[in-house]
């Protein structure tokens, strides 16, 4: 189990009395806790780390770059993307526009977005995101994160060969979506789910053959 | 004296305001329009004007702030639509608006994800009558 962030050199040295570390190239790596079964070869973004069955653990560090950056959408929602869906930041933060929108923005009514709303729907896009990474061993087509009615959000992929909605309501973890081929409509899928036990298998995935 | 109700023939034209927020030109498509620029009033229906007692000018209400697009009837009657058009004038004295031009499109699925695919097929069909305003 990963139990903290070291963030310089000097920290990692005091916490060498329980790791032997071998090398260290830079200013920012994660340690294992005395939990985490030897020999275990671990991934995580770039930095990769390696247990030797020795006395004394050790840690090889091979070159680190940051595994996530922190994207600030507003004074209460900060996002961590992970580098590997960095492809996404722009169109995370052009969905800040939705919090702009003030009490009557369509001029009948339409009442100011929660961020709480904005910050669900730009996590389950990142963990879609990460998910199609690391099953599909693909990048994801980019969205456009879109205001809606009701005040709920839609995450919407346009592309020449399929068209896929997925609406995120205002209240609960309630979702929907909606896939087509765009052309002929011939073929369409809807349903809904849950964003919190969501199976991403069930949904139809934009990702990049 | 409330306004008769009139039969909306195939090739009529009803016209539907697109308020300016709803317009995104990061959008793929030529329209450049948000699927949730489609929202029923109430249930099931969306509000619109027919094109036999108005005109573009006069439905779009506010150009600086409304474009208008146009659905031609027939292609909102198609069977695998199951949407309903009728005319719903309003008059004065019992709606506070007058209206004649009123007309409904009834039969939009109140809930997702078919209400997701409606906004979708409701955004295909329509074409711009007046551009939104930049």
């Amino acid at each position: 189990m990963y139990t903290d962030i070291i963030d310089k050199p000097t920290r990692w040295t005091e916490k060498s009395t329980i790791l032997q570390k071998q090398k260290v190239s830079s200013l920012s790596c994660r340690y294992l806790s005395s939990s985490q079964p030897r020999g275990h070869l671990s991934n995580i973004g770039e930095s990769r780390m390696i247990i030797n069955h020795l006395d004394h653990w050790s840690m090889i560090e091979l070159p680190v770059t940051k595994v996530s950056s922190e994207i600030k959408i507003s004074n209460s929602i900060t996002v961590s993307l992970p580098n590997e869906l960095n492809y996404l930041a722009n169109t995370i933060l052009t969905s800040k526009y939705i919090l702009d929108l003030e009490d009557n923005w369509d001029d009948d009514g339409a009442e100011k977005y929660e961020d709480t709303t904005l910050k669900i729907a730009i996590e389950f896009l990142i963990n879609f995101g990460n998910w199609i990474n690391h099953n599909r061993h693909s990048q994801m087509y980019i969205p456009q994160i879109l205001h809606s009615s009701d005040k709920s959000i839609d995450i919407f992929w346009e592309e020449e060969d399929f068209r896929l909605i997925i609406n995120i309501a205002e209240i609960g973890d309630k979702a929907s979506f909606y896939w087509d081929n765009a052309k002929d409509l011939s073929q369409y899928i809807e349903g809904n789910f849950n964003i919190e036990n969501v199976n991403f298998m069930l949904i139809p995935t934009p990702q990049k053959l | 004296m409330p306004y008769e109700i009139e039969s909306i023939l195939d090739h009529h034209l009803l016209y539907y305001r697109i308020h300016k927020s709803y317009i995104n030109p990061n959008l793929n498509s030529d329209k450049k329009i948000i699927p949730g620029a489609f929202k029923p009033k109430g249930n099931d229906e969306l509000s619109t004007d027919w094109n036999e007692h108005t005109t573009p000018e006069l439905a779009v209400k506010d150009p600086n702030a409304n474009g208008l697009v146009k659905f031609l009837v027939e292609k909102l009657r198609v069977p695998s639509l199951s949407l309903v058009v009728e005319h719903n004038p309003l008059c004065e004295l019992l709606d506070g608006i007058d209206n004649r031009a009123h007309s409904v499109i009834k039969g939009l699925p109140p809930k997702n994800p078919s209400k997701d695919r409606m906004r979708i097929l409701l955004r295909d069909l329509c074409e711009w009558e007046i551009q939104c305003p930049e």
